[in-house]
């Protein structure tokens, strides 16, 4: 009695499928950016679409990678305060991310140093704008705030910034 | 004056040595399969009904006469504890239902190892209507032949008069690994991993036409019911604690016995 047809492919995973090729580079990118140790983000790439798999209906029908880098930003934050938990789901990722990469262009110490002097929430306005290339409708998506708010936001973080570049010799900003 | 944003593009570390090249598409297809063998809330057709779930059981094991092999645990009387699981052997494939979706999980599983099957059963908690169905399914085989969920008796209406209980269909020999999600009574306040359909019978909502209703409306139905409330609004289903009476409703999710999400709209 072989008369049992698979069953139809489940939208959802067509949908998590689809979001999931999609993102998945720029996720880990957002990761990699933000720690110092590149197999770190692996662990939070993998919770970062876990939640996005969990929480499908709440994914946006229009632009999702604003809406992924929120979930990100939080999953980072938890990080941050110790409370990420490490995923075996995770292993082939962390493996691959320490295998040896061409070493990244070293970034001026005091440029680094500049950046280090804003507050955490003026760095992140600022790299969603530069690293992620994010325009304000999709900062405010991020960052879970009206587009207004975001607006002003990133213009108060670019004042606080260029100030201090202003205030730093010639060499930092080269 | 220097451009701030190109400024900041210099520290970025990706830019030279971009992560994604390190990244195998095996990877990527392993951690995607990973993702989505993890279970998830799944909404299921209105047509989905109450399992009752006692009587469910007593229905089905005054139907599987056809039973080829109940195993019971060895060292018990049978009697004491009857079998959660029924395996029935129809051609090439094995029946296995769930007869006690209560039952102690460690039971299943001791049932299916001795069956010679690498099958995990899991329970979940969840909304009423949807207690005693199967929920959701995941494992790794490479055998082409899966594990098929579905009810049994297959003319089940789910119905106190007609109740239902989870079945898989097995094929014989299956070597693959699989977790089956079965839906169990939620403890009070326990959070649903999967709901049924919030208009169902047992659910908040049951029988209001709540859709395209107000805010007030709503929560005053609830309300009467013991439920509180959360809200996603708008398109983007932003998470708020409070919502003005005034805006409408669009849609309904059961989140715990005392409490489900609403996604609102402005009117």
């Amino acid at each position: 009695m072989r008369v049992i047809e698979p069953p139809p492919p489940d939208p959802r995973l067509v949908r998590f499928e689809e979001l999931f090729t999609c993102h998945h580079d720029d996720v880990l990118r957002y990761f990699v950016r933000r720690l110092d140790i590149r197999a770190d983000a692996a662990d939070l790439v993998a919770e970062t679409f876990l939640v996005a798999w969990r929480r499908l209906d709440d994914v946006p029908k229009g632009e999702i990678l604003p809406w992924l880098y929120g979930v990100a930003r939080r999953v980072l934050s938890n990080h941050r305060r110790g409370e990420s938990r490490r995923h075996g789901l995770a292993d082939r990722l962390r493996d691959d991310l320490r295998t040896a990469v061409p070493a990244p262009e070293p970034v001026s110490v005091e440029a680094a140093e500049v950046f280090q002097q804003l507050s955490d929430t003026d760095r992140e306005v600022l790299s969603l704008a530069a690293w992620e290339g994010l325009d304000t409708t999709q900062l405010a998506a991020a960052l879970g705030c009206s587009r207004n708010a975001a607006m002003v936001r990133l213009h108060r973080a670019r004042r606080r910034l260029e100030r201090l570049l202003d205030n730093t010799p010639a060499g930092a900003k080269s | 004056m220097t451009n701030s944003l190109d400024f900041i593009r210099t520290l970025d570390q990706t830019a030279t040595a971009d992560p994604a090249t390190q990244v195998t598409p095996e990877t990527r297809a392993d951690l995607l399969r990973s993702i989505t063998a993890t279970p998830m809330p799944l909404k299921r057709p209105v047509r989905r009904r109450l399992v009752p779930v006692l009587a469910a059981a007593a229905a089905v094991a005054a139907i599987t006469a056809l039973v080829v092999h109940v195993p019971g645990d060895n060292n018990q009387p049978p009697q004491a504890l009857g079998a959660a699981l029924s395996f029935t052997t129809e051609g090439d494939v094995m029946k296995v239902r769930v007869l006690d979706p209560e039952a102690d999980v460690a039971r299943y599983n001791k049932e299916f190892q001795q069956q010679g099957l690498n099958i995990t059963l899991r329970l979940q908690p969840v909304s009423p209507s949807i207690v005693g169905q199967d929920i959701a399914m995941s494992g790794n085989s490479d055998d082409p032949e899966q594990i098929i969920p579905g009810r049994y008796p297959k003319d089940c209406k789910g119905t106190p008069a007609s109740p239902c209980v989870p079945e898989f269909t097995v094929p014989l020999g299956f070597r693959g690994q699989a977790d089956l999600y079965v839906g169990r009574t939620a403890k009070p306040g326990e959070a649903y991993s999967s709901a049924g359909d919030i208009t169902g019978p047992g659910e908040a909502l049951e029988g209001v036409d709540f859709k395209g209703r107000t805010v007030g409306y709503v929560l005053g139905r609830l309300a009467e019911r013991g439920f509180s409330a959360e809200y996603r609004v708008g398109a983007k289903s932003e998470q708020s604690a409070s919502a003005p009476p005034s805006w409408v409703v669009q849609d309904a999710v059961p989140s715990s016995d005392h409490h489900v999400i609403l996604f609102v709209e402005t009117p």
